[in-house]
């Protein structure tokens, strides 16, 4: 199919099950047992080990349905900023390893080693192999690293040899790999697509790469003639290392319980508000409208489309206001809510190459909420926040609820 | 009411007003148009409800009354017509009956009573203005109106009437246009209102190009403009303008003057091969000369060079070039002069033939 060997080459690294891999290392005394991580408000598995999934335990699980499957499961909470700061950390190794380093999820990244085994002096296997071995020993989690000439088969190969594995896939050896692979491990092909191609008796990778473009575009449309380009060697999706603007920007969650009380609401929408607007500064983003959703006791879905003043904005100020606008138009009395939050919609990078002829709004409060965000850093979410975010002193907290917020006032 | 007129006549007045009429109503009668046949005179008013226009024509009826006719039908009907003939309209209950020849139409109307027209007006400042000055002010500056900004004071035209003189001023926060014209007008103070963008568009298509007066009235929610037989009002945009004078640039020491056409076309060329989505064309000038350099992200390049006189240190500078070739469509006379200060700040234009004409855009980081 390809002239050489290697092209290009791209790695593909993958921690194994990151969260429960994350919860492990800090408490070593757990390796061999059972364990899961749970979701925001502990209501279903978001991460297992290895041990738990020999046992049943499945991503999205209910907690009541894995702790009657696994009686010995170790369930714990989610920690997603010792998450973040371990994912810090295994970028910063990576970046080592190549300067072309794609942040693909928390714990996914794509490396372009192009040209960079002279440089290391050693082979892609060794190479990757040095980077599981530099990551187990310094951050003490696993990862499994697949390298190819582009980012599809990088993965694929990283999909089939964890955990703790490396694949090593070169030109020559694309088509007895592909001839390994269900037709569903291509990663944008599910289960529609893969039932699609096997009506045409397409059942593995290497049926697809064999193909004719023309026939790939009328089943899968045009995002499969790329992948099918890049399961013949080609390169349709490059390293990108700047992460792209994002379409939106999202933050809410359940409100760990049900409740009529409009006030309460309002404190939840005005929390996510401020982790929004913190998030979109520390990125460099700003927005144009907003949306503000409810989930209703009945699991109904609600949302209504607000504009932010003085957009494009990050500043918590105008998303709160909006956030509150936007509950106004959603709320009448005696509706039951039981989750809510806020999407940044209209998103833009604050640095756009056109400048503004008009004096610029988030410019006064943006130095303001970069010390905001520099203090929770260094000491913790709890340090600073809203006051109308805070429990009023007085009230209890709630048990089951670990926001640290009940009323706005 | 019945009437009966020649279809030029007939058609004249619907064409002028159809154009407020949207495609879709929130109202039923919002769809409709009203007529009103008294006293020898046929008037056709539509609305929707932020911009109102009243076209009359000379119809002497046969039976003076008023009725509504679904709008975009009756002119559909009209234009389909033969040039030159005869039509007839009878309004009789629910119905109104259109006859031309051999042909006859039967359309639903609506109880004429329940139409909203915006009759009364206070208006606290009135003035007449030369229909071809007040049509230049807007003419010149509509196209840097914002298009659905959230910054909603945008979307509109600003107004500025003071003592002898009016300003027409649009601004997308990325580039500026300012007219202003000396009209016989006694102002205490400075009235500022913002037009809304579509009421801009129906202004421009009912103003003529002579120097027939126009009476414009502006009261604290309104604006209304009377012409020959034509009565325009649009609810104003209720807002507080960005000030304007404050983001004119005095002018910097760079100063380049250039053919108008030549530049133009220049740019619109090189424009070809600039980035789809930010439209960045660099711009370095030195003396005699200014080079244009445009490329995409598939590193495609055009490059122009253009004789130009220029004055000041050598300067390389990014532009929208769609802000660029909006302004020298705009501008009517055979040269351009725009002066610079650095590549981080406002650039300012002006055109010969375009006195009271001052054009503010803002560049690209390259």
């Amino acid at each position: 199919m390809i002239p050489t060997d290697w092209p290009r080459a791209v790695a593909h690294v993958d921690a194994d099950c990151f969260y429960a891999a994350c919860e492990l290392a800090r408490r070593p005394a757990l390796a061999g047992h059972p364990l899961a991580v749970m979701s925001s408000q502990d209501a279903c598995v978001v991460a297992k080990t290895y041990e738990a999934r020999a046992r049943g335990v499945r991503t999205g699980m209910p907690v009541w349905e894995a702790r009657r499957l696994v009686p010995d499961l170790v369930l714990l909470p989610a920690d997603f900023r010792h998450y973040g700061l371990v994912s810090e950390r295994l970028f910063r190794i990576l970046r080592r390893f190549s300067p072309q380093v794609e942040r693909y999820s928390i714990d996914e990244a794509f490396l372009d080693l192009d040209g960079l085994c002279g440089y290391f002096r050693c082979s892609h296997g060794e190479l990757a192999d040095r980077i599981r071995r530099t990551v187990r020993e310094e951050v003490g989690i696993t990862v499994s690293v697949g390298v190819s000439t582009g980012k599809v088969l990088a993965k694929m190969a990283s999909e089939s040899c964890k955990p703790d594995g490396t694949r090593v896939v070169p030109g020559r050896a694309i088509g007895s790999f592909l001839a390994s692979q269900p037709v569903e491990a291509v990663p944008g092909i599910g289960p529609r697509r893969a039932a699609l191609a096997r009506k045409f008796g397409i059942a593995t990778a290497a049926a697809l790469a064999r193909l004719d473009p023309r026939r790939v575009d009328r089943l899968l449309g045009k995002a499969g003639v790329d992948l099918w380009r890049e399961l013949r060697g080609g390169q349709a999706f490059p390293v990108t290392v700047e992460p792209p603007v994002p379409k939106s920007v999202q933050r809410g969650a359940s409100l760990g319980r049900r409740t009529r009380d409009a006030r309460r609401v309002r404190a939840q929408l005005a929390h996510h508000a401020f982790r929004l607007a913190l998030d979109l500064t520390a990125r460099g983003l700003r927005a144009r409208r907003l949306r503000v959703f409810l989930r209703l006791g009945d699991f109904r879905h609600v949302e209504a489309e607000v504009p932010l003043e003085e957009a494009p904005t990050a500043d918590y100020g105008r998303i709160a206001r909006a956030a509150r606008r936007g509950l106004a138009r959603l709320w009448r009395p005696g509706l039951v809510a039981s989750g809510c939050g806020v999407a940044a919609l209209g998103v833009e990078p604050a640095d756009a190459p056109q400048r503004s002829l008009l004096p610029d709004a988030d410019a006064e409060t943006l130095p303001l909420w970069r010390a905001v965000a520099a203090i929770r850093r260094r000491h913790g979410a709890g340090a600073i926040a809203p006051a109308c975010t805070v429990r009023p002193a007085g009230t209890r907290p709630e048990h089951r609820f670990r926001y640290p917020l009940l009323h706005a006032r | 009411m019945k009437i009966t007129v020649e279809r030029e006549t007939l058609l004249k007045p619907l064409q002028l007003v159809s154009g407020v009429v949207e495609r879709r109503q929130t109202m039923a009668i919002l769809g409709h148009v009203l007529l009103v046949a008294r006293d020898g005179r046929l008037t056709a008013t539509a609305t929707d409800l932020e911009v109102e226009i009243a076209a009359t024509a000379e119809v002497p009826a046969e039976a003076e009354g008023q009725t509504t006719v679904p709008a975009r039908k009756l002119v559909d009907i009209c234009r389909a017509l033969p040039e030159g003939s005869s039509v007839s309209l009878t309004a009789e209950g629910q119905r109104v009956t259109v006859r031309s020849g051999k042909s006859r139409f039967v359309l639903a109307a609506l109880a004429p009573d329940t139409f909203p027209t915006m009759e009364r007006l206070e208006a606290a400042q009135r003035f007449d203005i030369p229909q071809a000055t007040l049509r230049e002010l807007v003419e010149r500056t509509h196209f840097c109106m914002a298009l659905q900004d959230v910054r909603y004071y945008l979307n509109g035209l600003l107004l500025e009437v003071a003592e002898g003189r009016v300003t027409a001023v649009a601004t997308d926060g990325h580039r500026l246009a300012c007219c202003e014209r000396a009209v016989e007008v006694s102002s205490p103070g400075t009235q500022q209102v913002i037009v809304p963008r579509k009421a801009v568009g129906e202004l421009l298509r009912i103003l003529g190009d002579d120097e027939t007066p126009a009476t414009v009235e502006l009261g604290t929610n309104h604006i209304r403009v009377l012409v020959p037989g034509v009565r325009f009002t649009a609810k104003l945009i209720d807002g507080r303008f960005p000030d304007y004078r404050g983001v004119i640039p005095a002018g910097g020491e760079r100063h380049l003057v250039a053919d108008r056409e030549a530049l133009r076309e220049a740019l619109s060329r090189a424009a070809i091969l600039s980035n789809e989505k930010y439209r960045g064309v660099r711009l370095a000038m030195a003396d005699g000369t200014l080079r244009i350099q445009a490329h995409n992200p598939e590193q495609e390049e055009a490059e122009e060079e253009l004789e130009v006189r220029y004055q000041g240190g050598p300067l390389t500078i990014g532009f929208n070039v769609s802000y660029l070739l909006d302004v020298l469509g705009a501008l009517p006379g055979e040269t351009v002069e725009a002066s610079f200060t650095d590549p981080n700040s406002s650039c300012l234009i002006t055109g010969a033939g375009a006195e009271g004409c001052r054009y503010v855009v803002m560049p690209m980081r390259l």
